[in-house]
């Protein structure tokens, strides 16, 4: 199928969104571009293959993903001829720091330190760790 | 013709979305001149100021794709209604219409 138009529905930010399509054996990797409201590009990313012909990609709904209508197309060529999917979704609310995916705590002189990564990257240390 | 549900967007905000023109293989290309819209409401009643003109999308990265938006504010428009899109176009000298559908939230 040259074309074809998904409504995904809504997510928010700090979560993932998963894009897949059959691309049978296109001449380059898939590339995803996400467009806020259809007028400006704010992020761009090529789906891995997933084999047997699917390309599939995990996107991590950053700060760039700000609330609002969104439009995910994922483009490629088959022996040159292009093919389009488009995904539409909407961001509403959310963290864009994501989940904490690590986790360390350390002993030191001033206290017991906490470290955490977060899912976007960012680290956080806090001391003395307690439940308020 | 290709019939698309677009979703529902505020009413605050402008509804759209992506007309891909084909050609009469069902590949991507150009239109003949930018694609004409006109909307309607559920009782195809149409509105006929937010009818439009789309502009290229991704040009020239997106073979033959155009944008249409409609202004969501005007009084015409209600929250909780469907509304209807008609696109219209050619490619190769032959006319193509696509249908989309939104809701104002």
């Amino acid at each position: 199928m040259a074309v074809t138009t998904t409504v995904l529905g809504r997510y928010r930010r700090g979560r993932r969104m998963g894009l897949g399509v059959y691309a049978g054996t296109p001449d380059a990797a898939p590339v995803a571009d996400f467009w806020y409201h259809g007028l400006s590009k704010e992020a761009s990313a090529s789906l891995p293959s997933k084999g047997d012909g699917m390309f599939g990609l995990d996107q991590f709904l950053d700060s760039r993903f700000v609330d609002g209508q969104w439009i995910a197309i994922v483009r490629y060529t088959v022996a040159s001829v292009p093919s389009y999917h488009y995904f539409h979704f909407e961001i509403k609310g959310g963290d864009p720091t994501g989940a904490v995916v690590a986790i360390h705590e350390l002993r030191r002189p001033l206290g017991r330190a906490v470290i955490t990564i977060t899912e976007n990257g960012s680290a956080n240390i806090g001391y003395n760790p307690r439940l308020s | 013709m290709v019939s698309t549900s677009n979703g529902s967007f505020g009413k605050t905000q402008s509804a759209f979305g992506i007309i891909q023109a084909l050609n009469a293989s069902g590949v991507p290309a150009a239109a003949g001149a930018n694609p004409t819209f006109r909307v309607f409401t559920q009782d195809m009643e149409e509105i006929l100021s937010a009818a439009g003109t789309a502009l290229p999308f991704d040009s020239p990265t997106v073979t033959g794709a155009y944008l249409w938006s409609v202004d969501l504010s005007a009084a015409e428009f209600e929250r909780g209604e469907h509304y209807i899109v008609l696109a219209t176009y050619t490619v190769g000298g032959n006319a193509r219409n696509d249908v989309f559908t939104f809701q104002v939230a």
